[in-house]
């Protein structure tokens, strides 16, 4: 199962940011937590990643930075800005009410407590997304 | 530095600060970035291909570039082949708008505006100088003789019905135009009196102390009296109007310019004008003899007086004749302004009529008071509201304000617009004018802006059609009795005045030329009244003569000695008449439209002089009838 294109575009965002604050990434390294993280869902084509966290950055939730890798290369790095941070506060607080919403009305059988790591909430979905 | 402007410019600093860096403008080169890869020319080509379609500022394409680069290097130490690496990267086309969509939503508004400012100053900078030399380059080009047009009723005239030529030599011989400041004039020293009950100048009368010197006077311009009386029995004043004075024959420049010369006649419009806008158009004309027909009217007033003293009553006639034979000749070139000139000769004859019957009502025989009461009902003071001069003129300025594509269209020229806005036309002060076009500033500012006015201003067709149309909506209102007639109404504006000071700047030349219809027409209007109500009471006194009673009734004077009783101008009914001891008085029943019995009343008396006249609907505010005979104000304006 592939997610929607509006799935991905409402779900996206916050995916990335979640990735983020567990520190500073850099672009493939995020393609990879998404899709290893997500169990697949988040599998977005991989030219989607880097309009999304430049959206991200010109809303100032993420900034960036070019810094040298441990193998020598000198890469651009992603990390949250504090009011990304914030920003991911309350989209943590609005997907635990969308998924108890859902479950409540049985769409998400078995989802009605939600917890804080949201990705990994969502498994056996697949994603359909990107720039398909 | 306040708390609210702080996080704006610390954000703004930083765009700012990249702004001037030379790599925002120059940027890396990315192309050379991805040759120097050490990837797959497949890979190469779709970076460069995401890159490019993009169509990102340089810098942006370079990080872009660094960055897909690393993507792909990455996803290949990972072990991805690139196949399987270009496989999940997905559409470049998409790729690429994707990117350019989320990279410009990241530009700072500095950058933003930094990329976008100078090519749109850029573009308003070419447009402004393109309209700069459209505008400063059009040029008019005057092609038709508006002064002949102007002067056609007075060619098309028989040199027998021709005043000039007679009057020509007698102005001459008595230096009738002076040439000098009219305080001097010694003919205008034995004409006026200060009156010492009003503190106004009026004509010199029998009892004043003055008057051997006026006497004397008159006997010494009996010639010129005597060519008045006989010129202004002519159809055609006569004399065919000149735009450069210099046209004139000899004869007709030294009495119209005395101690002028040919040569060196400088128009005082040179200085409102240095562009000779004006120069040899229609606007040029000047009209020394207008005010010099006035003088001759006063003159014939004078010679009035004197005539009653010697009992001369065919002299009276002849000289009330003359006026208002005069009044009819000013008005042979259709200028308002001649209008209203022949407005205020045409009063003098009928104050002169008014003077002779109330001094001695038998001094004019029955016969006498019967011919000049047909040379009234002869008069057609409505033909001398002609606005046929005012087009032409009109017609004329744009001639001489707009280009001429050679299709009847054109813009209005440098030259022009300075013309119209010189303050010349627009009577405004000139001191005021000039100050105002001394501060630098506003001077540089207007010169600058001039340029737009090739879309503000109507093209020379648009004037010419508005002009047109202005004119035709007069001509039918002229048409519609006074006390019927509205405002003229254009494009559902109550009037042409409002229309124009609205559309001021689309219709400048319009705003500035346009005369006041209403005021020119009230004035003809009032000395229309004015005539019906000497023509009444010269059959009221025919009557009088003949029964040696006043008439009691409109039956009374109609048919026999009037055709019908003259019409009040305010409600299109019979003038109203009546006898107050044992002296004629005919009335308007006023602006109020209610008869008060002959009543004159002062606030409507006023209003009237200044030819407020107010057509129409009734206007109760103002009691009181408006006495048209005998009409002497004490206190007037009129200077009789």
């Amino acid at each position: 199962m592939k997610l929607e294109r509006e799935m991905m575009r409402g779900a996206g965002p916050t995916a990335l940011l979640q990735l983020l604050s567990n520190g500073e990434k850099y672009g493939y390294e995020i393609i990879e937590a998404l899709t290893h993280q997500s169990e697949g869902v988040f599998e977005l084509g991989q030219s989607t990643l880097y309009p999304m966290l430049y959206n991200l950055e010109a809303k100032k939730l993420v900034t960036s930075r070019k810094k040298e890798g441990p193998n020598g290369r000198t890469r651009r790095y992603y990390r949250l800005t504090t009011q990304g941070k914030k920003k991911l506060a309350a989209d943590r607080e609005q997907w635990a009410a969308v998924i108890k919403g859902l479950g409540a009305l049985g769409v998400t059988c078995g989802l009605g407590k939600p917890t804080a790591n949201l990705p990994s909430q969502l498994p056996g979905l697949a994603l359909e997304g990107g720039a398909q | 530095m306040s708390n609210t402007t702080a996080p704006f410019v610390s954000r703004a600093l930083p765009s700012l600060r990249q702004v001037f860096r030379p790599t925002f403008w120059l940027g890396g080169n990315w192309k050379r970035l991805i040759e120097s890869s050490e990837l797959p020319s497949e890979i190469k080509s779709l970076v460069r291909q995401v890159v490019s379609k993009s169509r990102l500022m340089r810098r942006e394409k370079y990080d872009v570039a660094e960055e897909l680069i690393q993507h792909f290097q990455d996803g290949n130490q990972r072990g991805l082949s690139f196949d399987l690496l270009t496989k999940n990267f997905g559409n470049a086309e998409s790729a690429a708008l994707l990117i350019r969509r989320s990279k410009i939503r990241n530009r700072s508004l500095v950058v933003s505006a930094a990329r976008i400012i100078p090519p749109t100053m850029l573009c308003f900078s070419i447009a402004y100088l393109i309209l700069l030399w459209e505008y400063h380059n059009g040029e008019s080009n005057p092609s038709v003789d508006y002064t002949s047009e102007l002067n056609q009723r007075v060619t098309e005239t028989e040199e027998k019905d021709k005043a000039w030529p007679l009057y020509r030599p007698a102005w001459l011989k008595f230096q009738l135009i002076d040439g000098a400041r009219r305080e001097y004039s010694e003919m205008r020293k034995s004409m006026f009196v200060q009156d010492q009950k009003t503190d106004r100048k009026r004509l010199t009368k029998p009892s004043d102390d003055q008057w051997p010197q006026t006497v004397s006077m008159l006997k010494a311009h009996d010639e010129l009296l005597d060519v008045s009386r006989k010129g202004a029995k002519r159809e055609s004043f006569g004399l065919a109007l000149r735009a450069d004075p210099s046209a004139y024959s000899d004869e007709d420049f030294a009495t119209l310019f005395p101690n002028a010369e040919k040569t060196n006649f400088e128009s005082y419009e040179q200085e409102h004008d240095p562009d000779g806008i004006l120069e040899g158009g229609s606007t040029e004309i000047l009209l020394p003899h207008v005010q010099e027909i006035r003088k001759v009217a006063r003159l014939l007033h004078l010679d009035t007086r004197l005539a009653i003293l010697e009992g001369d009553s065919d002299r009276v006639v002849g000289n009330v004749e003359a006026v208002l034979g005069l009044a009819n000749q000013i008005a042979d070139t259709p200028i308002l302004v001649n209008a209203l000139v022949a407005g205020a000769v045409g009063s003098i004859g009928f104050n002169q009529l008014e003077e002779v019957i109330t001094t001695d009502p038998e001094f004019l025989s029955q016969a006498k008071l019967a011919r000049l009461q047909k040379h009234l009902e002869q008069l057609n003071i409505r033909s001398w509201l002609d606005y046929k001069g005012e087009h032409l003129l009109i017609q004329d300025m744009v001639q001489r304000c707009y280009t001429d594509d050679g299709n009847g269209d054109g813009q209005i020229t440098a030259a022009g617009m300075r013309f119209l806005n010189s303050g010349y036309l627009s009577g405004l002060d000139r001191n005021s004018e000039h100050a105002f076009e001394n501060n630098g500033f506003v001077k540089f500012a207007r010169s600058a802006m001039a340029p737009t006015s090739l879309f503000t201003c109507a093209t020379r067709k648009e004037v010419l059609g508005k002009a047109d149309e202005i004119f035709d909506q007069i001509a039918a209102d002229q048409e519609l009795p006074f006390w019927e007639s509205r405002n003229s109404k254009i494009d559902g504006w109550k009037d042409i005045d409002g229309y124009l000071k609205e559309h001021q700047t689309e219709h400048v030349l319009l705003y500035r030329v346009m005369p006041s219809v209403k005021q020119v027409r009230n004035v003809i209007e009032r000395t229309c009244a004015r005539k019906n109500g000497v023509i009444l009471a010269l059959a009221m006194h025919r009557f009088h003569a003949r029964h040696q009673k006043w008439p009691k009734s409109a039956s009374d004077l109609s048919p026999k000695y009037l055709k019908e009783i003259p019409i009040d101008i305010l409600t299109g009914k019979p003038l109203h008449f009546k006898v107050v001891d044992d002296q004629s008085l005919v009335y308007s029943v006023g602006l109020d439209h209610d008869d008060d019995g002959g009543v004159d009343a002062t606030k409507n008396r006023k209003r009237i002089e200044r030819s407020d006249i107010k057509p129409g609907p009734k206007d109760a505010e103002f009691e009181g009838d408006w006495i048209l005979w005998p009409q002497v104000i004490p206190g007037g304006n009129s200077i009789y």
